[in-house]
């Protein structure tokens, strides 16, 4: 069993509910998202690409952790502080990770996020899942596929209310699952394979 | 946001309406209520009777809007059922987990999206939102910024207490005070300027920040005193339009949001739906899933754009000219809707060559009106099939086999053709309307547009090939001619058989549309003997501070109230509009969050987040949502319901303003409108949501609307302005569709030589006008405001992305950064709109903008704005 996430940016209108979805459930500190929505071919939110009128682009491109198969963060972990579970999930452990940012460097996706100094946050009770994750000063951490959700039975928090309905989750070593009945004769692609960290994360075209 | 019936934004202030204000039969009759307005429209006495209301109301329901009050208690034909009371949402203060409780509220933001969410809160304190399943999935929703409400709650913006200005207006320096210190202050000054000037020197100005019907507790309060409504004039033109033409939306009452499923095309006009439309961008997926055909037409490579099967970049401000372009080709090439014409719309009417006013039975002597048929004159009227006899004074139609009568009894009538009726020279408006738009070439409508003709005539037979549904945007609205492309889209809407018909509809911009049934806040605001004083819009300020009057009543303002709004970052030609305010005796502002507005206040009234008080809305969807409330009140906020009683009180005017909250809610669906849905205050506590119209819902279907001819109105005999001030509109040319050049945004204008670039707004993903301002997740997410401009002319410029620039003319100026971005057609800029002066890394965009207006809708035209930009 591999959880694994769909993210169909066709449809994809770029709005962050996503983001906010995942910073507001998981009580994410100050400057710290798990998620966030790239405007594809710029560092701006959601400029244009080409000329006026007839060759224009505009896309997005979601992107948080791959949950890879051969995740580089583990790799070359020294505190075994990150692994893969047997459902496909990507995980830290805040107790065990010594906060030396290898991971991170290791990433090829830059979805790994380092608490630097104590987190901060806008209001002082914790917002969000009451189970959301600790925050831990000098770690690292991503997203956790909102493992918490999941043990209630709820989806990731990003993709519960997506406008574009673009996200669709779940086994995809199950073949009458949702994503694999999905992704079925649509083009698909993964990011930054080259890189030999065989990303689950599915998008399509 | 919610939409009233028949127009007005959101709000209001002022006006009342009484019982069945916004009955169908009531509603229905926009131009009466306006020539009944134009009359009368400077003080009246109402009292709560059914009488007085279908009069009086009518022009309250169109001034003062109410999307409640405008709303009909009763339903129309159209509007079949409402068994259903479908109970749904999570509950109240259902308990998901030992610590937290879950409530159902309402984001109740100008989105027009008033989605309902559950509100988790621990330990007191709201802790997060989420979203609750509605029946159709595809209306389960809740967007980035309904998501970002716990920051909101507890905000570092939030207003505290009751403040006194302390140092000079604008300049943000506060003293706390007491409620009874500041009550007894709002009261001195309201009494002090009643006795220098009369009741009408006590203004409220109500904004769109907050949609629940609860604002109408403070319109009666401003009735209770007799003062002046001030509405701050946004997006009217579509609404005012719409309602002329099929007495409600696009705005306020297209089909239900699934209607879309059903259609083959969805034209999208000036509008960007994945932004500002969003949450039911959902349905436009589906539909194309379905195989549906999305056309967007917008100057700007919009997100929806980018999404579109076929996206038309046209030159602003001439939507009009290409819709009529259109429909002339849809009529040469044989797709008109014939059978839709005759049946549904003033196609066959015949309309006098004299004077342009429909040709009735008692222009031929055929009217006495009497009941029974008897005392019809016939004389004369050997061919006539006349035998009307209901008291009515019928237009006449012609047969086919020639005769003329009444069109009730002419079931098949023709739609074209000059005819004379004894002696009186007459065409059919279907006629007319061909004439009107014979101009409309292809060559010309391709020189005004800058869209190619072949294009157009593509459009053209696209169009026709439906059902079409036409998602109506704001980017129209928002020029001084902006009145005109929604006059010409419906027309070809009824040309081509485009509307009444399931997926074939005129929808708007908002998030769901439609009307709002069963409940009723004229009742709730009504009492005996109340008192009208005069409404205007914020358009006209100028002219009363500058001539002491308007429309020849004299008219001082020296004390103002505003109340869930933030006009000066928000209303066009903030200049002006400081100088009203300059001139204020007292100016006292109830808000939840410091805003520009708030800043310029004498005396500052803190009101609660909505989560913080019990309340609810309607409109939007088909159910009735209720408000629950989550928290108590944070700091020392006070309800508007409980500032209004305050005042009330200190005026003495305890005997008019004392409901409570509970009582009001109470009063808003207490009618047998409410009853007939299976609705009532008690119900809704119960049920948290009540279903009052079908989940397939279409609006206008049956050929039957309650417009004054009974039809979908394209041709206007009498075509009045929304506000009844200033000089009247060209009857003739605005009879029928009809484009002129924008104001001043438009590249024939010698102002050109010296602002060569028209300043276009956008709704942007972080804020809706200027609510959500500060949000930190949604600051960090989308930056500040940025002033996007097309790589032509940056380079022109030397401007590079990032670089710090300066739009100016001369009315003001505002300085942010610069985004070179191909999006932008070339001599246009792009920048979002709402954000308050801090944002800014000087001036403000509306120092920049024009407060003219057109004298047929007097709304906001922002966008009809030329500027230069520099590189600083």
């Amino acid at each position: 069993m591999r959880y694994t996430m769909v993210i169909d940016t066709s449809k994809c209108i770029g709005c962050r509910a996503c983001a906010v979805a995942c910073k507001s459930n998981n009580n994410l500190p100050d400057g710290i998202w798990y998620n966030r929505v790239d405007t594809v071919g710029t560092d701006e939110i959601d400029l244009a690409s080409g000329t006026y009128p007839n060759d224009l682009t505009l896309g997005f491109m979601p992107i948080t952790c791959m949950h890879c198969d051969a995740p580089a963060c583990v790799a070359v972990c020294p505190a075994s502080a990150t692994w893969k579970e047997d459902n496909g999930i990507v995980v830290i452990d805040n107790e065990k990770c010594i906060g030396c940012k290898s991971c991170i460097a290791a990433c090829p996706y830059d979805v790994r996020h380092f608490i630097d100094g104590e987190p901060k946050f806008q209001v002082d009770f914790a917002l969000g899942d009451a189970d959301a994750p600790s925050h831990k000063v000098n770690t690292t951490e991503k997203c956790t596929f909102c493992s918490n959700r999941l043990l209630r039975g709820e989806v990731p928090a990003c993709m519960e209310l997506c406008l574009g309905r673009c996200r669709i989750w779940g086994d995809i070593d199950d073949p009458a699952s949702e994503v694999n009945a999905y992704i079925k004769g649509k083009e698909t692609f993964k990011l930054l394979e080259e890189k030999g960290t065989a990303p689950a994360t599915i998008y399509i075209r | 946001m919610t939409r009233p019936n028949v127009m007005v934004k959101n709000m209001a202030t002022g006006v009342t309406s009484g019982n069945s204000a916004m009955s169908d039969s009531a509603n229905s009759n926009v131009k009466a209520a306006n020539s009944k307005m134009r009359a009368s429209f400077s003080r009246r006495t109402f009292c709560k009777s059914a009488a007085v209301a279908t009069t009086g109301v009518v022009a309250g329901s169109l001034f003062m809007g109410s999307a409640l009050a405008a709303c009909s208690s009763k339903q129309t034909n159209n509007d079949t059922r409402a068994d259903g009371t479908s109970a749904l949402g999570n509950g109240a203060g259902n308990q998901s987990s030992q610590l937290e409780q879950v409530f159902q509220c309402v984001c109740s933001g100008d989105c027009g999206g008033s989605c309902a969410m559950n509100v988790h809160v621990r330990d007191g304190k709201v802790v997060k939102t989420s979203k609750i399943d509605m029946p159709d999935p595809l209306m389960t929703r809740i967007c980035q910024r309904g998501l970002s409400h716990a920051q909101r709650v507890y905000a570092p913006e939030r207003l505290k207490y009751p403040m006194r200005r302390a140092g000079e207006r604008g300049e943000d320096k506060w003293e706390q005070i007491s409620w009874d210190e500041a009550i007894s202050e709002v009261c001195s000054h309201f009494k002090a300027s009643i006795d220098s000037y009369g009741p009408m020197s006590v203004a409220f100005q109500c904004g769109t920040g907050n949609s629940s019907p609860d604002q109408y507790y403070n319109t009666r309060l401003l009735n209770a005193i007799g003062g002046t409504a001030i509405y701050p004039m946004a997006d009217m033109n579509g609404l005012y339009m719409a309602a002329l033409m099929v007495t409600r939306g696009p705005y306020l009452h297209g089909g239900s949001l699934n209607q879309v499923l059903k259609s083959k095309k969805i034209f999208i006009w000036g509008s960007n739906t994945t932004t500002s439309g969003h949450t039911k961008w959902s349905y436009v997926l589906a539909a194309r899933e379905k195989g549906a055909k999305i056309i967007v037409i917008d100057p700007n490579y919009t997100v929806a754009a980018s999404k579109a099967d076929i996206w038309v970049p046209l030159q602003p401000g001439t939507d009009a000219a290409l819709a009529m372009a259109m429909t002339k080709v849809i009529v040469q090439d044989g797709l008109a809707d014939i059978d839709y014409l005759t049946k549904g719309t003033v196609a066959p009417f015949l309309v006098r060559d004299d004077n342009g006013m429909f040709l009735r039975f008692s222009d031929i002597g055929l009217a006495e009106k009497k009941s029974g048929g008897e005392g019809i004159k016939l004389d004369g009227a050997a061919s006539s099939q006349a035998t009307q006899d209901d008291g009515s004074d019928p237009i006449v139609v012609i047969g086919k086999d020639g005769k003329y009568g009444d069109r009730a009894k002419i079931d098949d009538p023709v739609i074209e053709g000059s005819y004379t009726v004894e002696g009186i020279a007459c065409k059919t408006a279907y006629t007319l309307l061909l004439e009107r738009i014979d101009e409309w070439t292809l060559d010309r409508a391709a020189k005004v547009c800058d869209v190619p003709a072949d294009t157009i005539r593509m459009l053209a037979h696209e169009y026709a090939a439906g059902p079409t549904m036409n998602y109506l945007g704001f980017g129209m609205d928002h020029w001084v001619n902006g009145a005109y492309p929604y006059h010409a889209i419906i027309t070809m809407a009824f040309v081509s058989g485009n509307f009444g018909k399931p997926g074939a509809s005129i929808d708007g911009n908002m998030q769901g549309s439609m009307g709002i049934v069963g409940v009723n806040v004229g009742n709730a605001m009504a009492f005996e003997g109340m008192q009208q004083g005069m409404a205007l819009t914020s358009q006209h300020l100028p002219e009363v501070i500058d001539t002491g009057q308007l429309a020849g009543i004299p008219l001082k303002i020296d004390s103002l109230f505003v109340y869930r709004g933030n006009p000066i970052a928000g209303l066009p030609d903030l200049r002006e509009y400081l100088r009203f305010i300059d001139q204020l005796s007292f100016f006292v502002v109830a808000d939840s969050v410091m805003s520009d507005t708030v800043k310029m206040a004498d005396l500052v009234l803190p009101v609660p987040h909505w989560f913080e008080v019990e309340g609810f809305e309607a409109g939007v969807l088909p159910f009735v949502r209720m408000n629950e409330q989550a928290i108590k009140p944070l700091y020392e906020s006070k309800s508007d319901i409980d500032i209004c009683n305050l005042i009330g009180k200190g005026m003495g005017l305890a005997n008019i303003m004392n409901m409570t909250a509970d009582d009001f809610h109470s009063a808003c669906m207490s009618d047998e409108g409410a009853a007939a849905v299976g609705l009532s205050w008690q119900a809704l506590k119960e049920k948290k949501m009540i279903q009052v119209l079908p989940d397939d819902y279409v609006f206008g279907d049956n050929y039957t609307l309650t417009t004054p001819t009974g039809k979908a109105e394209f041709y206007f005999e009498n075509i009045a302005p929304m506000m009844p001030f200033g000089a009247p509109p060209d009857r003739e040319l605005l009879s029928l569709p009809h484009w002129e050049a924008p104001y001043e945004g438009w590249h024939e204008n010698p102002l050109t030589q010296k602002y060569p670039l028209v300043l276009m707004t956008h709704r942007d993903k972080a804020r809706v006008n200027s609510m959500f301002s500060y949000c930190p997740w949604l600051e960090e997410l989308f930056c500040e405001p940025t002033l996007d401009l097309n790589p032509a002319d940056a380079e022109a410029r030397g401007i590079k992305t990032g670089d710090t620039v300066r739009a100016f003319n001369d009315r003001g100026t505002v300085t942010m950064r610069a985004r070179v971005n191909p999006a932008v057609r070339p001599g246009f800029v792009d920048t979002p709109r709402g954000a308050n002066a801090d944002r800014y890394i000087d001036g403000t965009y509306g120092s920049l903008t024009t407060g003219a207006y057109n004298n047929l809708v007097q709304t906001g035209g922002w966008n009809d704005t030329l500027v230069q930009i520099e590189k600083i």
